[in-house]
């Protein structure tokens, strides 16, 4: 099951209900749905329909094939019990107190996971002058749904704040109305409550949330399916080959992007320009810890406009030796051959990403900030207490004020291929026995093993 | 948000519809269920019947007219009542909208440790519908918790005649009756009350409902008789000072006018001495008040504890012995606070071994005891 997102309503004369829901159809044929066989039911206002009983909207995305549907009522009847079981606990029970709208999760596995945020929208002729609405997000995968959670909460609490504020907009205008008028009306509030289109005056408030939660839908799906997995990252498909991938260092999704860096990958002067000390510039105190989860192999994830991350990832690149080198491009369709290898991603702002953990590393681009940071960094892991040699090398030969660019670049380099040689070496060498003769020999201690698990399975 | 709570696995809807356990704390303490330290009254009807209206006006002294402009209720809204020694207690305002009968909400935990199920009729609506939820909710809460007392508040009668106040009540009596009778739960007592937010009805039914409440109402009650007995007094009231219902009165008949006039009297001490008292509290236990009225009766008012105050009626020739009131006075404030002291270590026993239920006998008798007491040192 993927996720339905719904809008729910406190209705003054009906109590909670949810009056709108898309969801996503992929296997279900839109032809299967027995959309007007569902029993009406009486107690509807217009403040609890929304596009009516018997209508939906629909859109189509050709790539994935997927449908986005939107009806008053779930199409399929198990997930409208959930819904409506969803919209009466995040209205009436779960009500984050924070005036301008929270966000509150709840749930279990057997009535679904639920993300819910329920917001206030002016209306000077309803009770309190206000009603009350919510949006929920409701998913079986607990996981998925809190590592969307950002992504998520970001963008529902720009859909409802769109409302509100048109919604203010036409408040302020009755506003102007005499004041006896008002107070009167005030008190025959009995009259039915007002529809969302009254409140908003958008006469095209559904197609606007339609399209805004299809987006969504799409959106979240695409960085990310849904998936039951154990003993695996929630996010990763199950890995479905044996042999082990080629390995890349960094995909993206944008295609423009991706020729631009196809063209400056290669460009050595480019190259020769910018050494880790632009890295070190961008992430400042969190030089160290960047550096190590590069070599060690801990996902990074840089998101932000191509422009801006570009350099940044030609610079990490140099933390990996080249034939662990191998640019790929990723869209919805391939989703499925991410898999966990790749280790350094740059993603634009419009993906969704998972949120930092010890085995995430997030490195976000920063629109603009007042405090001069570009960057803000994720990363709740902890550096060990001894380091790789290697890092520690790269760290003094970044710090060493006597090298150019030019030398640093060199000696990074020189680094690199030492260390590459080094896991190839011990690669060789077959037995347990050879392999401790070895690791002596070539200076090995137990603080290189993170980084040698790491090489070793791509280096040959 | 934990990710290890998988394992806990709840089948039906809302058994942990956890009504915001956040905003009560310390209010799901173990002996809170069934205990009698802390009864929930509910309030339930329809909605815009006036529920969260009688709510806000007793206890949270919102004047009438600004109850017009309440928002409508989304959620069960609970209200922690801990005024006094006596008056101790939980109100749940439910929103009219929702269906609580239904199955998928838990009726044990709304109707489990329920003393007082308040249904609020809308007198100058169409009952019907009204009706028919009352008989639901009367069924459903009575299969859970057969002790639970029912008061209908047959709402709104302020603008209505004396005559179809009358009327109104006896069909809604007789209906709601033959309704549950029909469901063969005759045994169910009812009772009713016709209030209005915008006069003192609302106060005395209320005062109703929380005696029914209060264990030891007799005793008060039988004090409070000895007391005016031997003080030459007509009518005593023992008022919750912040929301005038009265906990507790002697056994003459309670007439309105008095009712009201005894609220009235607060008003007047609190405002008074909160203009003019120095100090933080209107109320405090010197506070006293005397009131002539041309009729020649006199209102008495005597602080008896932080939250409760005595006021009496009295014919003026009665009030020449006004040493012999006092002394009767302070013996009687010395017994309720013994009565308080008892209340409390019971209380404490209580939660202390919750497997000892605390012997009402027991309480009683040494209650009785000290009404003999009491008695004894009387002047008279
Ligand atoms: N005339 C009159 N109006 C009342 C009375 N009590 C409440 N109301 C009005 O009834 C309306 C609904 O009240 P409310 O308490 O919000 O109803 P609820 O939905 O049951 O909580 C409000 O506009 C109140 O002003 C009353 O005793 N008399
Ligand atoms: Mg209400």
């Amino acid at each position: 099951m993927n996720a339905v997102i719904a809008l729910c309503h406190f209705c003054e004369a009906h109590g909670p209900s949810a009056i709108f829901c898309t969801q996503t159809l992929r296997d279900t044929k839109l032809e299967e749905l027995q959309l007007n066989q569902q029993h009406v039911e009486n107690k509807l206002c217009s403040a609890c329909n929304s596009l009516g009983q018997t209508n939906g909207m629909y859109s189509k995305d050709n790539e994935s094939g997927a449908t986005f549907l939107s009806t008053q009522t779930a199409a399929l009847p198990d997930v409208q019990l959930l819904i409506k079981q969803a919209a009466v606990r995040s209205l009436s029970c779960e009500i984050n107190s924070n005036k301008d709208g929270g966000f509150v999760f709840f749930g279990d596995s057997s009535r679904g996971h639920v993300l819910s945020h329920t917001f206030q929208v002016n209306d000077l002729q309803a009770r309190g002058f206000y009603q009350l609405f919510s949006i929920i997000v409701l998913m079986k995968d607990k996981y998925f749904l809190l590592n969307t959670k950002p992504f998520l909460a970001e963008h529902l609490r720009k859909i409802s704040a769109d409302i509100q504020a048109s919604a203010k907009k036409i408040n302020d205008e009755t506003k102007e109305l005499p004041r006896q008028r008002r107070l009167s009306s005030a008190q025959v509030l009995v009259q039915t409550p007002r529809s969302l289109v009254e409140l908003t005056g958008e006469e095209n408030i559904f197609a606007f949330l339609h399209s805004h939660f299809s987006w969504i839908l799409l959106a979240s799906s695409r960085f990310l399916t849904e998936h039951v997995t154990f003993g695996n990252l929630p996010w990763l498909p199950p890995q479905s080959s044996d042999r082990p991938p080629q390995q890349r260092l960094t995909y993206n999704i944008t295609l423009p992007m991706l020729q631009k860096y196809e063209e400056t990958i290669n460009d050595p002067e480019r190259e020769e320009f910018y050494s880790l000390r632009h890295v070190k510039e961008v992430v400042r105190r969190e030089f160290n810890t960047i550096v190590y989860c590069a070599l060690t192999g801990i996902k990074i994830i840089v998101r932000g406009s191509s422009d801006r991350t570009l350099n940044f990832m030609l610079c990490l690149k140099k933390l990996l030796p080249e034939p662990m080198h191998n640019l790929m491009r990723i869209d919805a369709q391939h989703q499925h051959s991410i898999s966990s290898d790749y280790k350094i991603i740059s993603v634009s702002n419009e993906i969704a990403v998972p949120m930092a953990c010890s085995s995430v590393y997030r490195v976000d681009f920063l629109e603009d900030s007042a405090d001069g940071q570009k960057v803000c960094v994720k990363w709740p892991g902890e550096l060990p207490r001894k380091c790789p040699d290697l890092m520690v090398k790269l760290m003094k030969a970044v710090d060493e004020k006597r090298f150019t660019p030019l030398v640093l670049n060199k000696q990074t380099r020189v680094l690199m291929e030492e260390w590459k040689n080094k896991v190839i070496c011990l690669n060789q060498a077959k037995s347990s026995n050879g392999q401790a003769k070895l690791r002596k020999v070539l200076g090995v201690q137990p603080q290189d093993q993170p980084l040698i698990n790491y090489w070793s399975g791509h280096l040959q | 948000m934990s990710y290890e709570d998988d394992e806990y696995h709840v089948d039906t809807f809302p058994k942990d519809f956890g009504y915001g356990s956040f905003d009560q704390d310390g209010l799901d303490e173990p002996g809170m269920g069934g205990g009698e330290s802390k009864p929930r009254i509910l309030l339930m009807g329809l909605r815009r019947s006036g529920k969260s209206s009688i709510q806000k006006v007793v206890f949270h002294k919102m004047s009438p007219n600004e109850t017009l402009f309440l928002e409508s209720t989304s959620k069960i809204v609970k209200d922690d009542i801990n005024n006094s020694s006596f008056v101790q207690f939980q109100i749940w305002d439910f929103p009219g909208q929702i269906d609580f009968i239904d199955p998928t909400f838990d009726s044990d935990m709304i109707f489990g440790g329920c003393g007082a199920l308040v249904f609020v009729i809308d007198a100058k609506d169409d009952y019907n519908e009204a009706l028919t939820k009352f008989k639901n909710t009367v069924i459903k809460a009575y299969k859970v918790n057969p002790r639970i007392k029912f008061e209908v508040f047959i709402h709104k009668v302020d603008g209505i005649s004396d005559d179809s106040k009358m009327e109104s009540q006896r069909d809604i009596h007789q209906r709601a009756s033959d309704d549950l009778s029909d469901a063969g739960l005759n045994q169910i007592h009812l009772s009713f009350h016709l209030t209005s937010i915008y006069d003192h009805s609302i106060f005395e039914a209320f005062s109703k409902v929380v005696q029914k409440l209060i264990p030891q109402l007799p005793t008060l009650e039988n004090l409070l008789n000895i007391f005016i007995s031997h003080s030459g007094i007509e009518k005593a009231f023992l008022f919750d000072v912040v929301s005038k219902i009265y906990i507790a009165t002697d056994c003459s008949p309670v007439d309105m006018q008095s009712y009201e006039l005894c609220c009235d009297m607060i008003d007047v001490v609190i405002d008074l001495s909160s203009i003019y008292s120095s100090e933080e509290t209107a109320f405090d236990h010197e506070s006293s008040s005397l009131i002539k009225l041309n009729n020649n009766t006199i209102l008495y008012l005597r602080e008896v504890n932080k939250f409760l105050a005595l006021v009496c009626i009295l014919r003026e020739e009665n009030f020449n012995r006004q040493g012999v009131i006092d002394y009767n006075f302070l013996c009687f404030r010395k017994a309720i606070s013994e009565v308080f002291e008892l209340r409390m270590k019971s209380q404490k026993l209580e939660t202390l071994d919750e497997q000892i239920e605390p012997e009402d006998d027991v309480v009683d008798e040494d209650e009785d005891e000290l009404v003999a007491r009491v008695n004894e040192n009387h002047l008279n």
